[in-house]
C-alpha cells in the first residue's frame, strides 16, 4: 500500500486550445476529507474524471495507490458523477444487484436500509423517480461502498438547504474512515465545517492546498471568506479587456 | 464478462421478447386467416389483408430494430451518461467490448431464428403433415451430404456478424475522439473504414485471389468441396477483419477515452 493515495505530477488536460487542467502537482493522503473548491469551469470535474479514467490526460501523470487509472484503481474508487448514470430500464433493486455484482466492497444491507429511509422500494423504476430522489439513490449506492477513495462531484449543487444537510450527513455517517473523501463544490460555507483539507482550483491550476486548521490560523479567516478573496472578480477586472469584441 | 452480459441481456429482453413473441403470434394468426376467403365481405377481407401487412411489418422491424438497438445500446451505455458507470466498473476493456458484441450476436441469431420460425409457421403448417414428414426425411438424407457446408454457412454468418458489430464499435471509438458532433463523426468513420476496406480488397487482394483461383483445377473438384473451400476463405477473411477492427477499437477505448 502506497503512503500517498493520489499523486499528480504535471497533470494537464487540454480541450483544443482550452487548458482545463494546467500543470497540476498534487499529493493527497489517506483518511482525509478534502474539499475541491473552485468556481464553475475551474477544472474540478475534469480532474475527477481523469482520476476515474473517463478522460485521458494530455500531459503528466496521475497515480492512485501507485497505479495509473485501471481496473485496480476503479475497484478502489467510489465515484459520484455530476449527472445521472443509471440505465433507465432499471428498478432500484436492479441497481443494487448491479453494484453488488461488480463491487466486492458494496454493502447491500446498508444500501437497502438507506433506500428504505428514503422511501424507495425494490420495484420502483428509476425512470419514474423525481430528480431529487434519483440523486439521493445515486448517493446511497455510492456511499454504501467501503471504498478507499470517494470522488463526489458536486453532490450538493442544485438542491435545497435541507437536502444539502441530508446529503452531507449521509456522506459523513457512511464513508469508510480509512478512505479519503474528495468533495468538489463551489458552495464552501456548507461543507467547510466537515473538511480536513482544501484544494483551490482556478483556471485549471492549483492556487492553494492546505489543511483547514492551518489556513484558519495563518489567514485568520474562514475558508469561505478566503475563497471569496481568491476568486473575487471585480467588475473592473472583467471590463479590462473592454475594447475586445467577438470576432463575428 | 458473464456479469456484464447478464445485465445487457436483461435490458435487451425487455424489448425483444415482446417483439419476437409478437411476430410469432402474427405469423400464427396469418396461418389461419390466409385461408379464409370472404369474397362477399369487404370488411373481413380487409382484416385478413391487414393481419398480413402487420406480419410483414413485424418481420421487417425485427431486422431494423435489432440493428438500431445494437448501435443505440452501445452508444448510450458506453459514450453517453451511462458510460460514467460502465467505464468506472472494475472490469477490463476486453470484457466490456466482448460482452456487448456477444449480446449483439445473440440478438441477431435469435432474431434470425424467430424470422425463420415465423415463416415456417406460415408455410409449413399449410401443407399436409404426412407430406411434410416425408419432406423432412428427404431433407435429412440430403442433409447428411451437406451438413459440413451447412455448419460452415452458419459459422461464417456468425463471424461476419461479429465483424460488422466490431466495425460499428470501432466507428464509435473514432467518433468519440471528436470534440463536437460525435455521432456524425462516427458515421463518417464508418463510411471511411468501409471505403478503405473495399479499396484494399479491390486493389491488393482481388488480383492475388484471381491468381490463386487460376492455378486451381476447379473442373476436377466436387462442387461441394469448392463451396466449402470458398466458405472457409470467407470465414477466415471475416476473422482477420474482426481482428483488424477490434484492436484499434480496444486501444482507443482504453487509451483515448474522452467522455463528454
Amino acid at each position: 500500500m502506497e503512503e500517498n493515495l493520489i499523486v499528480c505530477q504535471g497533470l494537464s488536460k487540454h480541450f483544443g486550445l482550452k487548458r482545463a487542467l494546467d500543470q497540476v502537482d498534487l499529493t493527497i493522503g489517506r483518511g482525509r476529507i478534502v474539499g475541491l473548491l473552485g468556481p464553475n469551469g475551474s477544472g474540478k470535474t475534469t480532474w475527477i474524471k481523469v482520476l476515474c479514467g473517463l478522460l485521458q490526460p494530455t500531459k503528466g501523470t496521475v497515480t492512485i495507490d501507485g497505479h495509473q487509472p485501471d481496473t485496480h484503481t476503479k475497484a478502489m474508487i467510489s465515484y459520484l458523477p455530476d449527472r445521472m448514470y443509471f440505465a433507465d430500464w432499471m428498478a432500484a433493486g436492479d441497481l443494487l444487484d448491479y453494484f453488488a455484482d461488480f463491487y466486492p466492497d458494496f454493502d447491500r444491507q446498508k444500501a437497502e436500509s438507506m433506500c428504505m429511509s428514503l422511501g424507495i422500494h425494490k420495484k420502483d423504476r428509476i425512470k419514474t423517480m423525481s430528480k431529487g430522489t434519483k440523486e439521493k439513490l445515486q448517493l446511497a449506492v455510492v456511499m454504501s461502498r467501503k471504498a478507499q477513495l470517494y470522488l463526489l462531484d458536486e453532490p450538493i449543487a442544485g438542491v435545497d438547504p435541507a437536502a444539502r444537510d441530508y446529503i452531507l450527513n449521509t456522506i459523513l455517517t457512511n464513508y469508510n474512515p480509512q478512505g479519503t473523501v474528495i468533495i468538489s463544490t463551489h458552495l464552501i460555507s456548507d461543507v467547510e465545517k466537515v473538511l480536513d483539507e482544501v484544494v483551490f482550483l482556478k483556471n485549471g491550476q492549483i492556487v492553494c492546498h492546505d489543511t483547514v486548521d492551518h489556513l484558519r490560523e495563518t489567514q485568520g479567516k474562514s475558508v469561505d471568506a478566503l475563497f471569496r478573496d481568491v476568486f473575487r472578480m471585480t467588475p473592473n477586472e472583467t471590463a479590462q479587456g473592454g475594447t475586445e469584441v467577438w470576432d463575428d | 464478462m458473464g456479469r456484464l452480459m447478464k445485465y445487457d441481456l436483461r435490458a435487451a429482453m425487455r424489448l425483444f421478447i415482446p417483439l419476437w413473441l409478437g411476430t410469432l403470434a402474427l405469423a400464427l394468426v396469418n396461418r389461419f386467416t390466409v385461408h379464409l376467403e370472404f369474397s362477399e365481405n369487404r370488411i373481413l377481407n380487409f382484416f385478413t389483408g391487414l393481419v398480413m401487412v402487420l406480419y410483414v411489418l413485424a418481420a421487417l422491424s425485427i431486422l431494423v430494430v435489432t440493428l438500431i438497438y445494437i448501435i443505440q445500446r452501445f452508444y448510450q451505455s458506453m459514450l453517453k451518461d451511462e458510460g460514467y458507470l460502465t467505464f468506472t466498473l472494475p472490469v477490463g476493456i476486453d470484457s466490456l467490448l466482448w460482452s456487448k458484441a456477444l449480446t449483439a450476436l445473440i440478438l441477431v441469431v435469435v432474431s434470425d431464428i424467430v424470422g425463420i420460425l415465423s415463416l415456417l409457421i406460415l408455410v409449413v403448417w399449410n401443407v399436409n403433415l404426412d407430406e411434410f414428414q416425408r419432406f423432412l426425411r428427404e431433407l435429412g438424407q440430403y442433409f447428411d451430404g451437406i451438413s459440413l457446408t451447412f455448419l460452415m454457412v452458419c459459422l461464417t454468418a456468425v463471424v461476419a456478424t461479429v465483424c460488422q458489430v466490431i466495425l460499428i464499435y470501432l466507428s464509435m471509438a473514432l467518433g468519440q475522439l471528436a470534440q463536437k458532433h460525435r455521432l456524425g463523426a462516427s458515421v463518417g468513420a464508418y463510411v471511411l473504414i468501409s471505403i478503405a476496406t473495399s479499396t484494399v480488397y479491390s486493389v491488393v487482394l482481388a488480383p492475388v485471389a484471381m491468381k490463386l483461383a487460376e492455378s486451381m483445377e476447379f473442373p476436377n473438384m466436387e462442387p461441394l468441396t469448392i463451396l466449402n473451400a470458398a466458405l472457409a476463405v470467407l470465414m477466415l477473411n471475416a476473422l482477420i477483419l474482426t481482428a483488424v477492427y477490434y484492436f484499434p477499437a480496444r486501444y482507443l477505448f482504453k487509451r483515448k477515452l474522452n467522455l463528454e
